[in-house]
């Protein structure tokens, strides 16, 4: 099939060509400025005569053209009629050699498939005698493993008791300890709880009677003030000029000279 | 200092203790003089003087300023007058003063009794400026030579203050 296409390709592309050609000389003669050389006549004939001559290449060109297709064409056909053949020639080989496989290849499965049956028919024997064994020896095991349990549960049970009462015992100790604890921890309790309260009391005493002695002090400034308040009010009213003149004097006098000088 | 002068601060000094007494003498005396000796007129200086010395101050004041005698004016000439008032103004510049805190204001007799204790006290002429402080109560303050020395009642009585209370105290037990 390629060569028949290859083929007709080449062909037509020669046909084209030639065909392409005749056209470009028959355009060339047309416009070949013969008008100024020639007259109307003349280049009618020469026109009439290239279009005659193109013509007849252009059929021999066809004609070629077409006998070489046909050739082609022709053995195109021919290379398929063998390709054909010669595949039908290969399927019924292939054919032919699959059913020989096939026939052997089912001898081959039936003697295999027998030759397991039979070593499975053994291994089923010897499997079966295994099997028969194993079970009895894991009927042993396990009246053993039965039994040990038993013996172990025994000896867990008494274990339980006796961690049991252990820790009954512990306990109670625990217990004890931790009652006399609380007894000794209520006492200490109470001898902090006198002692911080007796301290807290004298702390609350200092501080009353540095509060007293504060507000007796305060109170003593006051009466000083009030009693300087009446003696100025008293003194102001009930003594005279010259009075007052008589004790500035006395004060005067009473600073000795050498503690001023 | 002139002569006259000298008389006169003697003069003065006798029957002046404080200094606003002796200013505002002086200043009289001064006014008096100037009137007396610069008048138009045929008035004797001395009756000017006296004349204007009344209209100036009052009875008592003006009894206390001529005290100070005349003598020194008789004949005083204008120039004598300007030294003697130089120097007055001079003496009061540079006398002694002491400050003195009394609790009410005192009479002319209360300046007396004290100025005669300070000068007697303290030994030497002074005069006083009295301050008038009701807070001293009784007696008098007093600051001299840069002291302040309190002998007043209020000072006696915060001295003392222990006292009433303890009194009061002992009547509670």
């Amino acid at each position: 099939m390629e060569l028949t296409s290859g083929s007709f390709a080449v062909v037509t592309l020669l046909v084209a060509v030639l065909v392409t050609l005749v056209f470009v000389v028959a355009l060339l003669l047309r416009n070949t400025i013969a008008n100024q050389k020639l007259s109307a006549p003349v280049l009618e004939y020469i026109e009439t005569k290239a279009e005659a001559r193109a013509k007849e290449i252009i059929d021999a060109a066809e004609a070629e053209a077409d006998k070489r297709l046909a050739a082609v064409a022709g053995e195109a056909v021919e290379i398929r009629r063998l390709h054909e053949e010669k595949v039908t020639q290969v399927m019924e080989e292939l054919i032919a050699g699959m059913q020989e496989r096939g026939t052997s290849f089912q001898e081959l499965a039936q003697r295999a498939l027998s030759e397991q049956v039979n070593l499975l028919e053994g291994v089923t024997e010897e499997t079966r005698t295994k099997v028969a064994q194993l079970q009895t020896t894991i009927a042993a095991e396990e009246a053993a493993v039965q039994a040990a349990t038993k013996d172990m549960t025994a000896s867990l049970t008494k274990t339980s008791q006796d961690v049991r009462q252990s820790l009954e015992h512990k306990v109670e100790a625990a217990a004890a300890a931790f009652a006399s604890k609380l007894d000794s921890y209520d006492q200490q309790l109470a001898e902090t709880v006198t002692k911080e309260t007796a301290r807290m009391l004298e702390a609350i005493n200092h501080d009353m009677e540095g509060y007293r002695e504060q507000r007796q002090a305060m109170l003593d400034a006051h009466i000083a003030q009030i009693v300087e308040q009446v003696t100025k009010q008293v003194l102001h009213k009930q003594l005279t000029v010259a009075e007052h003149a008589e004790l500035a004097k006395q004060a005067l006098a009473s600073v000795k000279r050498n503690e001023v000088l | 200092m002139s002569t006259l002068a000298d008389t006169l601060i003697a003069t003065m000094m006798t029957n002046t203790y404080t200094v606003a007494a002796a200013l505002r003498r002086v200043g009289a005396l001064r006014q008096a003089v100037d009137a007396a000796l610069y008048q138009d007129g045929g008035d004797d200086v001395i009756v000017s003087y006296k004349a204007t010395l009344r209209d100036i101050l009052d009875n008592n004041e003006a009894g206390v300023v001529m005290a100070w005698g005349t003598d020194w004016l008789t004949g005083v000439t204008v120039e004598q007058w300007r030294t003697i008032e130089h120097d007055l103004e001079t003496w009061l510049n540079e006398v002694p003063t002491m400050t003195v805190y009394v609790p009410v204001l005192m009479d002319m007799a209360g300046e007396q009794l004290l100025g005669e204790t300070a000068r007697e006290q303290f030994g030497e002429p002074l005069f006083l400026d009295l301050q008038v402080d009701p807070n001293t109560v009784g007696g008098c303050a007093f600051v001299q030579n840069g002291r302040y020395i309190d002998r007043s009642l209020a000072a006696q009585l915060n001295e003392q203050t222990y006292v009433v209370p303890a009194i009061i105290q002992s009547y509670d037990r």
